[in-house]
């Protein structure tokens, strides 16, 4: 096949006219300096340096970039923590777990004095006693 | 072995700073860079330095690049209007043509006096053309394009680059031949 297609390049192709290619040779300037290309890039490329060097320091500074470098850094500890709590609100909870609760003395006077607190003195039943003794007595 | 990047892929690697994928796109057009900057200036000074500057535009303005894969016809564009530009500085300069023998080192005196003598009939050979009869015949015949590869950084057609090409032709071996040393010397440098 690949004859059909170096034909096929032919008949697009006026070809090179050899004789004024020999001759437009002159104006090119590696000619009489077979290192003029070589110094031309270099040219170039110094020139380039500064603007090759900028392109590269904004590739690393690209907001993508920081949120990727951060992701590195996040992930992880959010995956971890997750798995943490997860870990945690999936244990058995003790329920013989006594909460220790602290009144203040304000709070003790303004709210109602739970019935276990009283002292047995005043409890119904000792009251009821002791209506009955002062009955008796006035 | 692995396979050589496609423009597109160097245009890529190269908006990121990638110095090795620039030099490789340097490298593939420096020639036909200066060969187009050459066909506008009709001066190797001048062509150069717009083929220089033109690269460095380039790089600087990569991302209106919109085609990668078409560098080539994207930076010939910045080429010629770079060249444009710096003829119309040149010529609010006016400044002086520098030695024919300063030009090309290397060679020998008497082969020295007959490249300049060639390189001057050959550049008013190519002064007779239009622009882009000369920018054809030079990426053609001197740097080896194809037309198509011509018509495609160009964005012509195939068939008006080879007519072009044709005219070029015709034009050039009149102006060479018409010329009293013409001949004489085209068949010493041959």
């Amino acid at each position: 096949m690949d004859w059909i297609k170096r034909d096929e390049a032919r008949a697009d192709d006026l070809g090179r006219d050899g004789e004024l290619a020999v001759q437009l040779r002159v104006l090119d300037p590696s000619q009489g300096d077979p290192s003029y290309w070589v110094r031309f890039r270099n040219w170039v490329m110094t020139d380039a340096s500064s603007e090759l060097a900028r392109r590269r320091l904004a590739v690393e500074l690209t907001v993508e970039g920081l949120l990727e470098s951060w992701s590195r850094a996040v992930i992880p500890v959010a995956l971890a923590a997750a798995v943490a709590t997860i870990a945690l609100m999936q244990s058995p909870q003790a329920d013989d777990t006594k909460v220790s609760v602290a009144i203040g003395v304000e709070e003790l006077l303004v709210r109602e004095i739970p019935v276990e607190t009283q002292p047995v003195f005043l409890s119904s039943d000792v009251t009821a006693g002791i209506v009955a003794f002062a009955s008796d007595i006035y | 072995m692995s396979e050589a990047p496609s423009e597109g892929e160097l245009v890529r690697l190269a908006l990121k700073g990638d110095e090795r994928a620039f030099g490789s796109l340097v490298e593939r057009y420096q020639r036909a860079a200066y060969a187009v900057a050459y066909s506008v200036t009709g001066r190797h000074e001048d062509a150069e330095d717009a083929a220089q500057e033109s690269f460095l535009v380039a790089l600087k303005r990569l991302e209106e690049c919109r085609n990668p894969d078409r560098f080539g016809g994207w930076l010939m564009t910045i080429v010629r209007n770079r060249s444009k530009n710096l003829i119309r500085r040149e010529s609010l300069r006016a400044t002086e043509e520098i030695p024919v023998s300063t030009r090309s080192r290397g060679l020998m005196p008497d082969r020295v006096t007959e490249n300049a003598q060639l390189r001057e009939m050959l550049e008013g050979a190519l002064r007779q053309l239009p622009e882009v009869q000369r920018e054809i015949v030079l990426l053609h015949d001197l740097e080896g394009w194809k037309h198509r590869e011509i018509a495609e950084m160009m964005q012509l057609p195939s068939g008006t680059v080879r007519s072009h090409l044709h005219f070029a032709r015709k034009t050039l071996r009149a102006a060479l031949g018409s010329l009293p040393l013409g001949s004489q010397i085209l068949r010493k440098v041959q």
